[in-house]
């Protein structure tokens, strides 16, 4: 599994990357810029993501804005014709609006809220197959 | 002798002169009535022929006419006697009710000042209350983001260390680093419980205090909510200054315009979001200003903006509580000023205390 991991803060980014360390080739990312960038240049290179972990507070782009951006590269090319990747919201935001203008008007995949609990993580990442 | 009377048939000045002299010599007594009943008596007891009545009739007709003159007079000067008491006694009762009304406005007046201070002084008092309490419920908001956060990172730590046991990671010195890392964050929720108490709590007595300390907590205490939005908020210039008051109030009158300027900013949401914040000493006083480059006041509604209960928020966003505080706690209990301009970009508060 692939998986890019986007958030600002170095413990927390360090933090997800031990906990998937077993299961997944990871890439970082500290912002939704940058988010974006690696998104789009791993479909370049073939080699696309399985599993976006995205922050929502983070400066220069937030998580909000690059999961729109996100999911408008993935519908430039249609016709790789893939499921769409999997994109969980990590944030400690976990006001209604935050959750739903991430699940309807960006079209996340499910939203977990700080502090993350790697059991959680964990079972929802077996809920969409990614792992055993 | 009828001749002689016929003849010196009084004048009627005369007549009226002896009618008033015997009008006011008999009012007292009475005795005006006793004399002209006489010769009536006598009439009608008269038993002569008709020449001699004439006679009796002409001979008394002098005093008939002025005992008849006097009753009117005497009844005239009566009437205006009582007309006169009577007029004078309602003026005066007139007057004393002018009087006592006039006493009364003035006690009801005084009372009705006084019956508005209090209200007035209540209505602020509850304001402020108010204001405090949403002011309270912002920053449980603002609170709730800074401590997920590092409660996040402190999960992370404790997470990390059970896993890294597991593989057999822990050593020694591992296990020391990630204890100190976690202490660092319980450490970091703590002092904010400790900010969000001291925040809130109402002063009790005035102290002196750093302004520009207390700028400094405000903003740091304000800042997650402006990340949170990407709102980039500076701290520009410096001022020594004490300022011997409520430290609380003064933040939170700081806060009510950051928070505005913050929705403002997020209303519009302007490219490039920001807050400036400066202060300066000016003599003995320190100017602080807070802009934004939301796009300012609109001009219809700048006169109105420090007016209790206006707002130009949504319903149910906006209070209109929040300025009319801060005015109230720079004018009135920090003797300072407060004034609002519009700037090309955006707003500018201006505050010298």
């Amino acid at each position: 599994m692939r998986c890019l991991i986007v958030e600002d803060n170095e413990l927390a980014r360090e933090g997800l990357r031990y906990f998937l360390a077993d299961q997944a080739e990871i890439e970082l990312a500290v912002n939704g810029r940058e988010a974006v960038d690696a998104f789009e240049a791993a479909r370049a290179r073939q080699k696309p993501f399985d599993l976006v972990l995205l922050d929502i507070i983070m400066p220069v782009m937030d998580g909000q804005q690059a999961l729109k951006l996100i999911r408008l590269a993935e519908q430039d090319s249609p016709s790789e014709a893939r499921e769409k990747t999997v994109i969980i919201m990590t944030s400690a935001l976990n006001s209604p609006e935050n959750m739903e203008e991430a699940l309807w008007e960006g079209d996340c995949t499910d939203y977990l809220v700080k502090p993350i609990v790697r059991a959680d993580l964990m079972a929802m990442l077996r809920r969409y197959g990614l792992t055993d | 002798m009828a001749e002689k009377s016929a003849k010196k048939r009084p004048f009627p000045g005369k007549v009226l002169m002896l009618a008033m002299t015997a009008a006011l010599m008999a009012l007292p007594a009475g005795g005006v009535f006793s004399a002209p009943l006489q010769p009536r008596a006598e009439l009608s007891r008269q038993t002569e022929p008709a020449q001699s009545f004439t006679g009796k009739f002409r001979d008394h007709r002098e005093t008939f006419w002025i005992i008849a003159c006097a009753l009117l007079l005497q009844s005239a000067a009566i009437t205006l006697l009582i007309k006169s008491i009577a007029g004078r006694k309602k003026a005066e009762w007139e007057l004393r009710e002018q009087r006592n009304d006039l006493e009364r406005m003035n006690r009801s007046l005084e009372q009705r000042i006084a019956d508005e201070v209090t209200k007035s002084r209540e209505r602020d008092r509850l304001l402020m209350q108010q204001s405090r309490f949403i002011a309270m419920g912002e920053m449980i908001g603002n609170i709730a983001h800074q401590w997920r956060q590092p409660l996040n990172m402190l999960g992370m730590v404790i997470q990390q260390m059970q896993m890294e046991h597991e593989k057999g990671e822990l050593s020694a010195e591992l296990m020391e680093g990630r204890v100190a890392k976690g202490m660092e964050l319980l450490l970091q929720l703590s002092r904010t419980i400790d900010d969000f108490r001291n925040f809130f709590q109402p002063g009790i007595e005035a102290r002196p205090f750093s302004l520009a300390k207390a700028l400094a907590r405000t903003v740091n205490f304000f800042g997650p909510s402006c990340s949170e939005h990407g709102i980039e908020i500076t701290v520009r210039g410096s001022c020594a200054l004490m300022h011997t008051g409520h430290v609380n109030e003064f933040s939170q009158a700081l806060l009510n315009i950051l928070n505005n300027a913050r929705d403002a900013l997020q209303e519009k949401e302007s490219p490039h979001p920001a807050i400036v914040v400066t202060l300066v000493a000016d003599g003995p006083r320190c100017v602080i200003t807070v802009r934004d480059n939301a796009g300012g006041i609109a001009p219809e509604v700048i006169e109105k903006i420090f007016d209790p209960y206006f707002t130009t928020k949504e319903e149910g966003k906006g209070t209109g509580v929040g300025l009319y505080m801060t005015r109230t706690i720079i004018e009135r209990q920090m003797q300072g000023s407060i004034s609002v301009r519009n700037l090309p970009d955006g707003a500018e508060f201006r505050i010298i205390v």
